[in-house]
């Protein structure tokens, strides 16, 4: 029984208020979720207006309507533009910035604590192995790496790529962070390892002597570090970042290493990211009942290993057979290496791009859809678009193509 | 081919004892620093999944004409006498060291459209000259994501860059000289600062 009797709508059965709240909330253009505000929004501010008015001006129906958009409409996520939405850390007031930076320094420092601890025996064959099954997609490449980061001369030596950590750093996938992070776990039941870990947060990691990115004895804090992929960070995600070192460290000839992240620029949280998080905070129940396609499309290259956020929307695909995802992507929006953000010098190549600059994070997209769609627990639901009407985008296409052909 | 026998192989080889094409130095020099050294880098997904998406039979679609699947039988017919080193020339040949044409805007669009206000020569003016020192700019960091900028580049830029990298791949050719060793030396142009831009 409604608490509104005088009312013929609430003297309705409520499966039937529910049914005429839906056809009310229903567009056919859907809803837009909006990161800046926390909201859905219709596709204009008059139909927003519209669809809003009836729960404004009634409590009881703004109490039966809540999630009745979300079940009533297609929603379309777009990735996060953020800026000023957090408080100002170091010079960056982007929560997505600075947890790129904080990606890119642990990832740094727990390479340059794996040489410590390789070096001095806490890393034996079968860890390595275990890693490299545990990793498939990145096992022959995590083999070599793991050989050169403990030789070091790659990793430190004169021309070892902490000199341009910023270049390079594009070449790195989720799972080589996850490899590296797990062959840490394995090796901390060494009882050098603390001991070695310890001595690699006071040990410069490049051959001019540059200080690691974060303050002597925080290694135990980095090496906690390991968020999952493909979420807004909280404040406790974030809150590692009072271990970081002077954000303008010098080396002994006092040239200042590149900054975290590299330049001033807009950062995003990719519209998978947003979309998880939105469905993490929806009811259980509300989640179970969307019945319409979420659409997530991917515009822009966004923080944190973006190739890997798909792994953020798998356990609600799992959660609910019924949920549909249509997932847009691109060569030339969010699956390209950030070239922009290398060096002032690419200015000059102002026309072309490395192959490799493509064909790295779309492998790492691939494998990354391959792990969620196969496995005792495959998604269903599915379906992913890649963007090919552009020239540009068909001859990438063709490349990836003549790759898998060689 | 990612999947023959012959490339399987290729993951047990010694990368000390191949020779890059491109940095003329052993691959194992370069293990860390570069990813994708040999085919059989990519992920074990990567071939079935292409596969799968030209063939249709994926939830993963390519929105454009996705063409038609490659003939293995004969890519691994006309390599069946290959040694390692070829495979490593033809990967570097067509992969490793190959450039792709940027879309509409080159560099500066994505620089406007990420909002690039400054690098880290910002505190000062970067001046670039022409080789014939006809052309000059100078960049002002606080310009660099300007209208201006965006729209100087659109058009001509993509010509003339394509043009000169036809021109060097004829006259390499003509020479006999390695077209990865073209590319590298076009890249090496590039950073030079030596090819002049459209500026």
């Amino acid at each position: 029984m409604s608490g509104q009797p005088q009312s013929p709508f609430f003297r309705l059965p409520r499966e039937l208020r529910d049914i005429i709240y839906e056809h009310y909330a229903h567009d056919t253009e859907g809803v837009f979720y909006d990161y800046a505000s926390d909201r859905l929004r219709y596709a204009s501010q008059c139909k927003h207006q519209d669809k809003d008015a009836l729960t404004r001006s009634c409590k009881l129906a703004y109490g039966e309507m809540q999630f009745v958009s979300v079940r009533a409409n297609m929603i379309t996520f777009l990735p996060g533009r953020s800026e000023a939405d957090s408080i100002t850390y170091n010079d960056l007031d982007s929560k997505a910035g600075r947890f790129e930076r904080l990606v890119q320094s642990t990832r740094r420092m727990k390479m340059h604590i794996l040489h410590h601890v390789a070096k001095g025996g806490c890393v034996t064959p079968t860890m390595v192995d275990g890693v490299a099954l545990r990793y498939p997609g990145i096992a022959r490449y995590y083999r070599k790496a793991y050989d050169a980061i403990k030789d070091g001369e790659q990793l430190h030596g004169t021309c070892g790529i902490s000199d341009y950590d910023y270049q390079w750093r594009w070449q790195t996938s989720a799972s080589f962070y996850d490899a590296l992070h797990y062959t840490l776990e394995l090796a901390a039941s060494h009882p050098k390892f603390d001991e070695l870990a310890a001595e690699a947060s006071v040990t410069p990691h490049d051959s001019l002597g540059m200080m690691p990115p974060f303050i002597p004895g925080s290694q135990k804090a980095v090496l906690a570090w390991n968020p999952e992929r493909g979420r807004i960070p909280t404040d406790t995600d974030l809150a590692l970042e009072c271990c970081l070192a002077d954000s303008v460290l010098r080396n002994s000839l006092g040239w200042v290493d590149w900054p975290e992240p590299a330049v001033p620029v807009i950062w995003y949280f990719s519209a998978t990211a947003v979309a998880a998080n939105f469905l993490k905070r929806l009811p259980y129940a509300a989640r179970m009942r969307i019945r319409l396609p979420i659409v997530i499309r991917e515009e822009r290259r966004a923080a944190e290993y973006c190739e890997s956020h798909v792994r953020a929307i798998a356990p609600y695909l799992r959660e609910n057979p019924s949920l549909r995802i249509e997932l847009y992507v691109g060569f030339w929006t969010n699956l390209v290496h950030p070239f922009w953000l290398e060096s002032l010098i690419h200015e000059r190549d102002v026309g072309l791009i490395s192959k490799q600059h493509l064909l790295r994070p779309f492998a790492d997209f691939l494998d990354e859809l391959s792990l969620i769609s196969s496995g005792p627990s495959p998604v269903k639901g599915l379906s992913v678009h890649i963007e090919g009407r552009m020239d540009e985008s068909v001859a990438a296409w063709g490349m990836i193509k003549h790759a898998a052909s060689l | 081919m990612l999947h023959s026998d012959y490339i399987r192989q290729h993951q047990d080889l010694d990368l000390s004892k191949i020779m890059d094409t491109v940095f003329y130095a052993p691959l194992s020099l370069k293990a860390l620093k570069e990813r994708f050294q040999l085919p059989c880098d990519l992920p074990d997904s990567f071939v079935p999944s292409v596969r799968h998406i030209i063939e249709g039979s994926s939830f993963i679609h390519f929105d454009g004409d996705a063409g038609t699947l490659w003939d293995t039988e004969s890519t691994r017919a006309a390599r069946k006498a290959w040694s390692p080193k070829q495979f490593c020339d033809e990967w570097s040949l067509k992969v490793r060291s190959g450039v792709m044409s940027l879309p509409w805007g080159g560099i500066p669009a994505y620089m406007k459209m990420y909002e690039l206000q400054a690098l880290r020569e910002a505190s000062r003016p970067w001046v670039w000259k022409s080789s014939d020192g006809t052309q000059s700019l100078t960049y002002h960091p606080e310009t660099l994501a300007s209208e201006d900028i965006f729209i100087r580049n659109k058009g001509g830029l993509r010509r003339r860059q394509d043009e000169y990298l036809a021109r060097e791949m004829h006259l390499n050719h003509a020479r006999d000289v390695s077209v990865p060793l073209a590319l590298h030396l076009l890249k090496a142009y590039n950073h030079s600062g030596a090819f002049p831009q459209v500026y």
